[in-house]
Protein backbone atom coordinates (compact mmCIF):
# COMPACT_ATOMS: atom_id res chain seq x y z
CA UNK A 1 0.00 0.00 0.00
CA UNK A 2 2.74 2.51 0.81
CA UNK A 3 4.64 1.71 -2.05
CA UNK A 4 1.95 2.28 -4.53
CA UNK A 5 1.45 5.61 -2.76
CA UNK A 6 5.39 6.60 -2.59
CA UNK A 7 4.28 5.70 -6.73
CA UNK A 8 1.22 7.67 -6.95
CA UNK A 9 3.31 10.87 -5.07
CA UNK A 10 6.34 10.41 -7.68
CA UNK A 11 4.04 10.53 -10.69
CA UNK A 12 2.05 13.50 -9.35
CA UNK A 13 5.38 15.04 -8.90
CA UNK A 14 6.69 14.17 -12.32
CA UNK A 15 3.57 16.34 -13.75
CA UNK A 16 4.37 19.28 -11.39
CA UNK A 17 7.48 19.28 -12.66
CA UNK A 18 6.70 19.38 -16.19
CA UNK A 19 4.15 22.18 -15.64
CA UNK A 20 5.95 24.22 -13.87
CA UNK A 21 8.26 23.93 -17.12
CA UNK A 22 5.24 24.65 -18.92
CA UNK A 23 4.80 27.64 -16.90
CA UNK A 24 8.20 28.86 -17.70
CA UNK A 25 7.91 28.39 -21.51
CA UNK A 26 4.50 29.82 -22.02
CA UNK A 27 5.86 33.12 -20.17
CA UNK A 28 8.89 33.88 -22.25
CA UNK A 29 6.94 33.24 -25.57
CA UNK A 30 5.46 35.19 -27.81
CA UNK A 31 2.26 34.35 -25.82
CA UNK A 32 3.19 36.71 -22.98
CA UNK A 33 6.76 38.62 -24.15
CA UNK A 34 4.97 41.09 -26.73
CA UNK A 35 7.23 43.60 -27.62
CA UNK A 36 4.71 47.01 -26.37
CA UNK A 37 1.71 45.27 -25.62
CA UNK A 38 -0.12 46.75 -22.47
CA UNK A 39 -3.69 45.14 -23.17
CA UNK A 40 -5.73 43.60 -21.44
CA UNK A 41 -5.18 45.04 -18.29
CA UNK A 42 -6.14 43.88 -14.90
CA UNK A 43 -6.73 45.99 -12.67
CA UNK A 44 -5.25 48.82 -14.28
CA UNK A 45 -1.45 46.72 -14.39
CA UNK A 46 -0.27 45.73 -17.87
CA UNK A 47 -0.31 42.61 -19.62
CA UNK A 48 2.99 41.98 -19.01
CA UNK A 49 3.40 42.74 -15.61
CA UNK A 50 0.15 40.82 -14.07
CA UNK A 51 0.37 37.74 -16.35
CA UNK A 52 4.13 37.92 -14.50
CA UNK A 53 3.11 38.02 -11.27
CA UNK A 54 0.31 35.26 -12.19
CA UNK A 55 3.12 33.18 -13.43
CA UNK A 56 5.46 33.64 -9.97
CA UNK A 57 2.27 33.18 -7.43
CA UNK A 58 1.81 29.79 -9.82
CA UNK A 59 5.34 28.98 -9.40
CA UNK A 60 5.46 29.34 -5.70
CA UNK A 61 2.01 27.34 -5.48
CA UNK A 62 3.75 24.39 -7.28
CA UNK A 63 6.42 24.57 -4.97
CA UNK A 64 4.42 24.13 -1.65
CA UNK A 65 2.78 21.21 -3.84
CA UNK A 66 6.30 19.85 -4.10
CA UNK A 67 7.40 19.84 -1.30
CA UNK A 68 3.86 18.33 0.01
CA UNK A 69 4.41 15.57 -2.50
CA UNK A 70 7.97 14.57 -2.26
CA UNK A 71 7.10 14.48 2.39
CA UNK A 72 9.03 14.84 5.16
CA UNK A 73 11.64 12.99 4.13
CA UNK A 74 12.31 14.33 0.55
CA UNK A 75 11.82 10.59 -1.09
CA UNK A 76 8.08 10.96 -1.65
CA UNK A 77 7.62 8.02 0.75
CA UNK A 78 3.77 8.90 2.87
CA UNK A 79 4.68 9.98 6.70
CA UNK A 80 4.03 13.35 6.78
CA UNK B 1 16.66 64.03 9.96
CA UNK B 2 19.73 63.77 11.34
CA UNK B 3 18.43 63.26 14.80
CA UNK B 4 16.87 60.54 13.98
CA UNK B 5 19.32 58.63 12.00
CA UNK B 6 21.33 59.10 15.20
CA UNK B 7 18.32 57.19 17.31
CA UNK B 8 17.79 54.51 14.66
CA UNK B 9 21.68 53.88 13.75
CA UNK B 10 22.48 53.48 17.75
CA UNK B 11 19.22 51.10 18.02
CA UNK B 12 20.16 49.31 15.64
CA UNK B 13 23.77 48.80 15.69
CA UNK B 14 23.03 48.13 19.71
CA UNK B 15 20.60 44.88 18.88
CA UNK B 16 23.55 43.47 16.57
CA UNK B 17 26.37 44.11 19.13
CA UNK B 18 23.70 42.21 21.43
CA UNK B 19 23.22 39.85 18.81
CA UNK B 20 26.61 39.03 18.56
CA UNK B 21 27.07 38.72 22.17
CA UNK B 22 24.21 36.34 22.93
CA UNK B 23 25.59 34.34 19.76
CA UNK B 24 28.84 33.91 21.49
CA UNK B 25 27.57 32.74 24.60
CA UNK B 26 25.85 29.86 22.66
CA UNK B 27 28.80 28.86 20.64
CA UNK B 28 30.24 25.63 22.17
CA UNK B 29 31.92 23.98 19.70
CA UNK B 30 33.52 24.65 15.78
CA UNK B 31 30.05 22.89 14.31
CA UNK B 32 27.95 26.19 16.20
CA UNK B 33 30.20 28.50 15.20
CA UNK B 34 30.54 27.66 11.44
CA UNK B 35 27.53 25.82 10.93
CA UNK B 36 24.92 27.68 13.40
CA UNK B 37 24.50 24.32 15.27
CA UNK B 38 22.68 22.95 11.85
CA UNK B 39 19.47 23.14 13.71
CA UNK B 40 17.72 26.16 11.81
CA UNK B 41 13.75 25.88 11.88
CA UNK B 42 11.36 27.51 9.69
CA UNK B 43 10.86 31.06 10.83
CA UNK B 44 15.19 31.44 11.52
CA UNK B 45 16.45 29.43 8.58
CA UNK B 46 13.75 31.76 5.92
CA UNK B 47 14.72 34.67 7.38
CA UNK B 48 18.34 34.33 7.50
CA UNK B 49 18.15 32.50 3.62
CA UNK B 50 15.96 35.68 2.52
CA UNK B 51 18.14 38.86 3.93
CA UNK B 52 21.07 36.82 2.38
CA UNK B 53 19.05 36.64 -0.98
CA UNK B 54 17.87 40.22 -0.93
CA UNK B 55 20.37 42.93 -0.36
CA UNK B 56 21.30 46.28 -1.38
CA UNK B 57 21.05 45.06 -4.40
CA UNK B 58 17.12 45.06 -4.36
CA UNK B 59 16.61 47.87 -1.79
CA UNK B 60 18.68 50.27 -4.54
CA UNK B 61 19.44 48.23 -7.52
CA UNK B 62 15.62 47.20 -8.57
CA UNK B 63 14.07 50.48 -7.91
CA UNK B 64 16.66 51.70 -10.43
CA UNK B 65 16.47 48.88 -12.57
CA UNK B 66 12.48 49.09 -12.86
CA UNK B 67 13.02 53.17 -13.30
CA UNK B 68 15.10 52.25 -16.05
CA UNK B 69 13.22 49.49 -17.52
CA UNK B 70 9.44 49.60 -16.54
CA UNK B 71 7.50 46.27 -15.33
CA UNK B 72 9.85 43.64 -17.56
CA UNK B 73 11.71 44.09 -13.92
CA UNK B 74 9.40 41.75 -12.34
CA UNK B 75 10.12 38.87 -14.47
CA UNK B 76 13.51 39.47 -14.65
CA UNK B 77 13.64 39.06 -10.20
CA UNK B 78 10.60 37.91 -9.18
CA UNK B 79 9.81 35.05 -11.44
CA UNK B 80 13.41 33.96 -11.16
CA UNK B 81 13.02 33.80 -7.58
CA UNK B 82 9.75 31.62 -8.41
CA UNK B 83 11.87 28.88 -10.63
CA UNK B 84 14.44 29.19 -7.67
CA UNK B 85 12.33 28.41 -5.08
CA UNK B 86 11.25 25.46 -7.12
CA UNK B 87 13.93 24.49 -7.74
CA UNK B 88 15.37 23.86 -3.90
CA UNK B 89 12.82 21.75 -2.56
CA UNK B 90 14.93 18.89 -5.46
CA UNK B 91 18.58 20.51 -5.23
CA UNK B 92 18.04 20.66 -1.41
CA UNK B 93 16.81 17.01 -0.85
CA UNK B 94 19.59 15.54 -3.43
CA UNK B 95 22.34 18.03 -1.00
CA UNK B 96 21.19 16.97 2.08
CA UNK B 97 21.04 13.32 1.02
CA UNK B 98 24.78 13.28 0.13
CA UNK B 99 26.08 15.06 3.35
CA UNK B 100 23.99 12.80 5.41
CA UNK B 101 27.10 10.26 3.80
CA UNK B 102 29.92 13.06 3.37
CA UNK B 103 31.02 15.29 6.05
CA UNK B 104 30.01 19.07 4.68
CA UNK B 105 32.99 21.35 4.62
CA UNK B 106 31.74 23.48 2.36
CA UNK B 107 30.97 22.95 -1.30
CA UNK B 108 34.35 22.98 -2.34
CA UNK B 109 35.74 20.27 -0.09
CA UNK B 110 32.17 18.55 -1.32
CA UNK B 111 33.28 18.63 -5.03
CA UNK B 112 36.54 17.79 -4.39
CA UNK B 113 35.40 14.16 -2.27
CA UNK B 114 32.48 13.17 -4.98
CA UNK B 115 34.46 13.81 -8.11
CA UNK B 116 37.85 12.43 -6.24
CA UNK B 117 39.95 15.37 -8.14
CA UNK B 118 41.05 18.16 -6.13
CA UNK B 119 41.18 20.88 -8.64
CA UNK B 120 37.11 20.32 -8.66
CA UNK B 121 37.03 22.27 -5.49
CA UNK B 122 39.81 25.05 -6.75
CA UNK B 123 37.73 25.74 -9.41
CA UNK B 124 34.49 26.08 -7.58
CA UNK B 125 36.44 28.32 -5.13
CA UNK B 126 38.04 30.33 -7.55
CA UNK B 127 34.63 31.04 -9.28
CA UNK B 128 32.75 32.02 -6.40
CA UNK B 129 36.00 34.11 -5.45
CA UNK B 130 36.50 35.68 -8.43
CA UNK B 131 32.69 36.51 -8.51
CA UNK B 132 31.41 37.03 -5.15
CA UNK B 133 33.87 39.11 -3.90
CA UNK B 134 32.95 41.97 -7.00
CA UNK B 135 30.02 41.54 -5.94
CA UNK B 136 30.23 41.92 -1.85
CA UNK B 137 31.77 45.06 -3.70
CA UNK B 138 29.34 46.48 -5.56
CA UNK B 139 26.95 46.19 -2.62
CA UNK B 140 29.34 48.02 -0.13
CA UNK B 141 29.93 50.78 -2.78
CA UNK B 142 26.59 51.20 -3.89
CA UNK B 143 25.67 52.09 0.11
CA UNK B 144 28.49 54.33 0.37
CA UNK B 145 28.80 56.47 -2.59
CA UNK B 146 24.57 56.86 -1.96
CA UNK B 147 25.79 57.91 1.74
CA UNK B 148 28.36 59.97 0.68
CA UNK B 149 26.31 61.95 -1.55
CA UNK B 150 23.19 61.93 1.37
CA UNK B 151 25.43 63.60 3.67
CA UNK B 152 27.99 65.50 2.23
CA UNK B 153 27.62 67.88 4.85
CA UNK B 154 29.20 64.77 7.24
CA UNK B 155 32.17 65.31 4.62
CA UNK B 156 32.77 61.15 5.19
CA UNK B 157 33.90 60.23 1.81
CA UNK B 158 32.70 56.92 0.48
CA UNK B 159 35.52 54.93 1.26
CA UNK B 160 35.03 55.52 5.17
CA UNK B 161 31.41 54.25 4.66
CA UNK B 162 32.59 51.30 2.87
CA UNK B 163 35.18 50.72 5.64
CA UNK B 164 32.55 51.03 8.41
CA UNK B 165 29.94 48.86 7.20
CA UNK B 166 32.74 46.06 6.60
CA UNK B 167 34.25 46.64 10.28
CA UNK B 168 30.56 46.10 11.73
CA UNK B 169 30.53 42.74 9.49
CA UNK B 170 33.62 41.42 10.80
CA UNK B 171 32.79 42.32 14.40
CA UNK B 172 29.72 40.75 14.78
CA UNK B 173 30.92 37.32 12.21
CA UNK B 174 33.79 36.82 13.68
CA UNK B 175 32.45 37.12 17.09
CA UNK B 176 29.69 34.59 17.43
CA UNK B 177 29.79 33.05 13.17
CA UNK B 178 27.23 32.14 11.24
CA UNK B 179 24.33 31.76 14.82
CA UNK B 180 25.48 35.53 14.79
CA UNK B 181 24.66 36.02 11.19
CA UNK B 182 21.48 33.99 10.99
CA UNK B 183 20.55 36.48 13.80
CA UNK B 184 21.30 39.47 12.20
CA UNK B 185 19.95 37.97 8.89
CA UNK B 186 16.48 38.45 11.13
CA UNK B 187 16.94 41.91 11.88
CA UNK B 188 18.07 42.72 9.06
CA UNK B 189 15.58 40.88 6.86
CA UNK B 190 12.82 42.28 8.76
CA UNK B 191 13.73 45.85 8.40
CA UNK B 192 14.21 45.51 4.71
CA UNK B 193 10.65 44.39 4.14
CA UNK B 194 9.21 46.65 6.41
CA UNK B 195 11.18 50.05 4.87
CA UNK B 196 11.04 48.67 1.11
CA UNK B 197 6.76 48.47 1.85
CA UNK B 198 6.95 52.15 4.08
CA UNK B 199 8.15 53.85 1.28
CA UNK B 200 6.46 52.06 -1.41
CA UNK B 201 3.23 53.49 -0.07
CA UNK B 202 4.73 56.50 0.45
CA UNK B 203 5.71 56.74 -3.44
CA UNK B 204 2.44 55.13 -4.44
CA UNK B 205 0.63 58.14 -2.59
CA UNK B 206 2.53 60.69 -4.15
CA UNK B 207 1.74 59.34 -7.56
CA UNK B 208 -2.05 59.96 -6.41
CA UNK B 209 -2.67 56.10 -6.41
CA UNK B 210 -2.38 53.01 -8.23
CA UNK B 211 -4.66 53.66 -11.20
CA UNK B 212 -3.12 57.34 -11.63
CA UNK B 213 0.46 55.75 -11.27
CA UNK B 214 -0.09 53.75 -14.76
CA UNK B 215 -1.78 56.50 -16.43
CA UNK B 216 1.15 58.36 -15.68
CA UNK B 217 3.57 56.14 -16.84
CA UNK B 218 1.75 55.44 -20.07
CA UNK B 219 1.90 59.43 -20.47
CA UNK B 220 5.46 59.69 -19.40
CA UNK B 221 7.03 56.44 -21.38
CA UNK B 222 4.88 53.69 -22.88
CA UNK B 223 7.25 51.50 -23.34
CA UNK B 224 7.73 51.16 -19.60
CA UNK B 225 4.53 49.48 -19.27
CA UNK B 226 6.12 46.33 -21.45
CA UNK B 227 9.00 44.06 -22.64
CA UNK B 228 11.68 44.91 -23.76
CA UNK B 229 11.35 48.12 -22.06
CA UNK B 230 12.42 51.11 -22.97
CA UNK B 231 15.84 50.68 -23.72
CA UNK B 232 15.28 47.07 -25.37
CA UNK B 233 17.17 45.35 -22.82
CA UNK B 234 14.44 42.77 -21.23
CA UNK B 235 14.25 40.56 -24.34
CA UNK B 236 13.76 36.66 -24.06
CA UNK B 237 17.04 35.45 -24.34
CA UNK B 238 18.46 38.35 -21.50
CA UNK B 239 15.43 37.18 -19.28
CA UNK B 240 16.15 33.21 -19.81
CA UNK B 241 19.64 33.67 -19.21
CA UNK B 242 18.46 35.73 -15.70
CA UNK B 243 16.04 33.06 -15.00
CA UNK B 244 18.38 30.66 -15.00
CA UNK B 245 21.26 32.25 -13.87
CA UNK B 246 19.35 33.92 -10.78
CA UNK B 247 17.59 29.86 -10.01
CA UNK B 248 21.04 28.20 -9.90
CA UNK B 249 21.90 30.62 -7.10
CA UNK B 250 21.02 28.26 -4.19
CA UNK B 251 23.19 25.73 -5.84
CA UNK B 252 25.94 27.75 -6.82
CA UNK B 253 26.23 30.35 -4.38
CA UNK B 254 28.04 28.77 -1.41
CA UNK B 255 26.15 31.45 1.81
CA UNK B 256 22.83 29.62 0.27
CA UNK B 257 23.81 26.39 -0.26
CA UNK B 258 25.00 26.48 3.28
CA UNK B 259 21.72 27.60 4.45
CA UNK B 260 20.18 24.25 2.78
CA UNK B 261 22.43 22.30 4.51
CA UNK B 262 21.20 23.87 8.46
CA UNK B 263 18.11 23.88 8.14
CA UNK B 264 16.50 21.59 10.56
CA UNK B 265 15.31 18.86 8.56
CA UNK B 266 13.95 18.59 5.24
CA UNK B 267 9.57 19.53 5.98
CA UNK B 268 11.50 22.66 7.53
CA UNK B 269 13.53 22.81 3.88
CA UNK B 270 10.41 22.65 2.01
CA UNK B 271 8.14 25.09 3.77
CA UNK B 272 11.34 27.52 3.99
CA UNK B 273 11.42 27.44 0.16
CA UNK B 274 7.70 28.42 -0.31
CA UNK B 275 8.37 31.44 2.55
CA UNK B 276 11.39 32.47 0.66
CA UNK B 277 8.92 32.54 -2.57
CA UNK B 278 6.35 34.95 -0.91
CA UNK B 279 9.29 36.79 0.50
CA UNK B 280 10.42 37.67 -2.80
CA UNK B 281 7.07 38.63 -4.30
CA UNK B 282 6.56 40.90 -0.85
CA UNK B 283 10.18 42.40 -0.69
CA UNK B 284 10.14 43.37 -4.88
CA UNK B 285 6.51 44.43 -5.74
CA UNK B 286 7.11 48.07 -3.47
CA UNK B 287 10.48 48.42 -5.32
CA UNK B 288 8.62 48.85 -8.60
CA UNK B 289 6.27 51.04 -7.18
CA UNK B 290 9.45 53.45 -6.00
CA UNK B 291 11.39 52.68 -9.33
CA UNK B 292 7.75 53.76 -11.02
CA UNK B 293 7.68 56.95 -8.86
CA UNK B 294 11.11 57.64 -10.11
CA UNK B 295 10.22 56.93 -13.82
CA UNK B 296 7.59 59.72 -13.43
CA UNK B 297 9.40 62.08 -11.25
CA UNK B 298 13.02 61.65 -11.79
CA UNK B 299 13.69 60.22 -15.39
CA UNK B 300 17.00 61.76 -16.42
CA UNK B 301 18.61 61.74 -12.91
CA UNK B 302 21.30 58.85 -12.18
CA UNK B 303 21.17 56.67 -10.37
CA UNK B 304 22.35 57.70 -6.83
CA UNK B 305 20.40 60.75 -7.73
CA UNK B 306 17.13 59.21 -7.66
CA UNK B 307 17.86 56.83 -4.87
CA UNK B 308 18.89 59.52 -2.62
CA UNK B 309 15.24 61.05 -3.75
CA UNK B 310 13.32 58.73 -3.43
CA UNK B 311 14.02 57.11 -0.25
CA UNK B 312 15.72 59.71 1.64
CA UNK B 313 14.90 63.50 0.29
CA UNK B 314 11.48 63.04 -0.42
CA UNK B 315 10.32 60.94 2.61
CA UNK B 316 9.84 62.19 6.18
CA UNK B 317 12.80 62.29 8.23
CA UNK B 318 11.82 59.13 10.44
CA UNK B 319 11.28 57.24 6.98
CA UNK B 320 14.83 58.88 5.53
CA UNK B 321 16.34 57.69 8.79
CA UNK B 322 15.06 54.04 8.62
CA UNK B 323 16.06 53.93 4.57
CA UNK B 324 19.64 55.08 5.62
CA UNK B 325 19.98 52.21 8.13
CA UNK B 326 17.63 49.43 5.81
CA UNK B 327 20.39 50.32 3.35
CA UNK B 328 23.34 49.31 5.99
CA UNK B 329 21.44 46.45 6.81
CA UNK B 330 20.84 45.05 3.54
CA UNK B 331 24.42 45.66 2.57
CA UNK B 332 25.30 44.23 5.81
CA UNK B 333 23.00 41.27 5.49
CA UNK B 334 24.57 39.76 2.13
CA UNK B 335 28.13 40.94 2.74
CA UNK B 336 28.47 38.85 6.32
CA UNK B 337 27.03 35.47 4.75
CA UNK B 338 29.00 35.73 1.63
CA UNK B 339 32.18 36.98 3.28
CA UNK B 340 31.36 34.10 5.99
CA UNK B 341 30.79 31.52 3.13
CA UNK B 342 34.06 32.14 1.09
CA UNK B 343 35.87 31.75 4.64
CA UNK B 344 34.83 28.71 5.11
CA UNK B 345 35.12 27.36 1.68
CA UNK B 346 39.11 28.14 2.01
CA UNK B 347 39.14 26.47 5.28
CA UNK B 348 37.42 23.63 3.39
CA UNK B 349 39.94 23.24 1.22
CA UNK B 350 43.05 23.22 3.27
CA UNK B 351 44.41 20.67 5.38
CA UNK B 352 42.99 19.09 8.69
CA UNK B 353 45.08 20.92 10.95
CA UNK B 354 43.98 24.59 9.64
CA UNK B 355 40.55 23.29 9.10
CA UNK B 356 40.22 22.29 13.20
CA UNK B 357 40.87 25.84 14.01
CA UNK B 358 38.44 29.00 14.21
CA UNK B 359 41.40 31.64 13.60
CA UNK B 360 41.85 29.91 10.11
CA UNK B 361 38.15 31.15 9.03
CA UNK B 362 38.71 34.26 10.80
CA UNK B 363 41.87 35.17 8.79
CA UNK B 364 40.20 34.13 5.42
CA UNK B 365 37.03 36.33 5.90
CA UNK B 366 39.30 39.54 6.90
CA UNK B 367 41.48 38.53 3.89
CA UNK B 368 38.21 38.67 2.00
CA UNK B 369 36.73 41.94 3.56
CA UNK B 370 39.82 43.50 2.66
CA UNK B 371 39.69 42.33 -1.34
CA UNK B 372 36.43 43.56 -1.39
CA UNK B 373 36.84 46.60 0.46
CA UNK B 374 39.28 47.30 -2.00
CA UNK B 375 37.45 46.34 -5.20
CA UNK B 376 34.71 48.78 -4.09
CA UNK B 377 36.91 51.54 -4.53
CA UNK B 378 36.98 50.57 -8.20
CA UNK B 379 34.26 49.40 -9.22
CA UNK B 380 30.94 50.75 -11.38
CA UNK B 381 27.55 51.86 -9.72
CA UNK B 382 25.23 49.28 -12.12
CA UNK B 383 24.33 47.33 -9.15
CA UNK B 384 21.68 45.22 -10.85
CA UNK B 385 23.46 44.80 -14.40
CA UNK B 386 26.98 43.81 -12.50
CA UNK B 387 24.88 41.83 -9.81
CA UNK B 388 23.78 39.58 -12.82
CA UNK B 389 27.50 38.90 -14.16
CA UNK B 390 27.73 37.56 -10.48
CA UNK B 391 25.18 35.00 -10.41
CA UNK B 392 25.71 34.17 -14.14
CA UNK B 393 29.40 33.33 -13.54
CA UNK B 394 28.60 31.71 -10.86
CA UNK B 395 25.68 30.07 -12.26
CA UNK B 396 28.61 28.10 -14.81
CA UNK B 397 29.30 25.80 -12.10
CA UNK B 398 25.46 24.19 -11.90
CA UNK B 399 25.97 21.71 -13.71
CA UNK B 400 29.26 20.61 -12.42
CA UNK B 401 27.50 20.36 -9.36
CA UNK B 402 24.29 19.01 -9.90
CA UNK B 403 25.70 16.39 -11.90
CA UNK B 404 28.00 15.22 -8.52
CA UNK B 405 25.05 15.53 -6.43
CA UNK B 406 22.34 13.41 -9.01
CA UNK B 407 24.36 9.81 -9.06
CA UNK B 408 26.77 7.70 -6.42
CA UNK B 409 28.79 7.00 -9.57
CA UNK B 410 32.24 8.67 -10.15
CA UNK B 411 31.77 10.94 -13.14
CA UNK B 412 35.09 11.14 -14.29
CA UNK B 413 37.02 14.49 -14.76
CA UNK B 414 36.13 15.75 -18.47
CA UNK B 415 33.15 18.05 -16.70
CA UNK B 416 35.84 19.43 -14.47
CA UNK B 417 37.73 20.55 -17.42
CA UNK B 418 34.74 21.54 -19.48
CA UNK B 419 33.58 23.81 -16.78
CA UNK B 420 37.00 25.68 -16.51
CA UNK B 421 36.88 26.04 -19.97
CA UNK B 422 32.91 27.49 -20.00
CA UNK B 423 33.91 30.29 -16.83
CA UNK B 424 37.40 31.40 -18.79
CA UNK B 425 35.08 31.99 -21.72
CA UNK B 426 32.61 33.85 -19.76
CA UNK B 427 35.54 35.84 -18.41
CA UNK B 428 37.12 36.97 -21.54
CA UNK B 429 33.52 37.42 -23.24
CA UNK B 430 33.19 39.96 -19.90
CA UNK B 431 36.64 41.57 -20.59
CA UNK B 432 35.37 41.94 -24.29
CA UNK B 433 38.04 39.69 -26.11
CA UNK B 434 35.27 37.57 -26.65
CA UNK B 435 31.81 38.12 -28.31
CA UNK B 436 29.19 38.56 -25.87
CA UNK B 437 27.04 36.81 -28.25
CA UNK B 438 26.59 33.60 -29.65
CA UNK B 439 24.04 33.45 -33.00
CA UNK B 440 21.72 35.91 -31.04
CA UNK B 441 21.82 34.25 -27.48
CA UNK B 442 23.98 36.09 -24.75
CA UNK B 443 27.35 34.26 -23.91
CA UNK B 444 26.16 32.98 -20.31
CA UNK B 445 22.47 31.42 -22.20
CA UNK B 446 25.14 30.05 -24.90
CA UNK B 447 27.58 28.56 -22.31
CA UNK B 448 24.58 27.20 -19.63
CA UNK B 449 23.41 25.30 -22.84
CA UNK B 450 26.44 23.91 -23.78
CA UNK B 451 27.38 22.70 -20.03
CA UNK B 452 24.23 21.58 -19.35
CA UNK B 453 24.07 18.89 -22.41
CA UNK B 454 27.29 18.16 -21.46
CA UNK B 455 26.57 17.11 -18.18
CA UNK B 456 23.56 15.05 -19.73
CA UNK B 457 25.81 13.70 -22.46
CA UNK B 458 28.06 12.59 -19.00
CA UNK B 459 25.94 11.25 -16.86
CA UNK B 460 24.40 8.77 -19.76
CA UNK B 461 27.89 7.72 -20.66
CA UNK B 462 28.61 6.96 -17.10
CA UNK B 463 25.74 4.98 -16.85
CA UNK B 464 25.83 2.61 -19.91
CA UNK B 465 29.50 1.91 -18.53
CA UNK B 466 28.14 0.37 -15.60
Amino acid sequence: MSGTNTKRRRVYYNLLVLLSLLVVIISFSPLVLVKDKVNPTLFNMPFALWTNILATIILVFFTFIAGRLRGDKGDFSSDN
Amino acid sequence: MQKWLLIVGLLYLGILIFLSWYSQRKVKSQEDFIMAGSKLGLILGFMTFSATLFSAFTLMGMPDFSRVHGVGAWMFLAFSDGGMVFLIIWFGYLLRKKVASIEFRGMSSLLQQIYGIKWAGYLYFFAIFIFLVPYVAIQIRGVATFLELGFGNLNIPAWLWSLGIVGFVLLYSSAGGLKAIVYADFVQGTSLLIIVWIIGVACLQNMGGWTEMFSQLALKNEALLSTPGPKGLLTSPFLIGSFIAIMMIPVTQPQLSTRLVIMKDIKAMNKMAVAVGFFAMLVIFPTLLIGFYGAINYPDATAAEFIGKALIKDQSPIIGAFAVIGLFAAAMSTADSQLFALGNELRGLLGEKARKSLITIRLAVLGFAASALLFSLFSSDQLVLLARVSFAGTAMTGPLILLGLITNKPQGSFMVWLTALGIVTFLLAQAKFLPLKVGGLGIDLFLFIILGLAALANYLVMKNKG
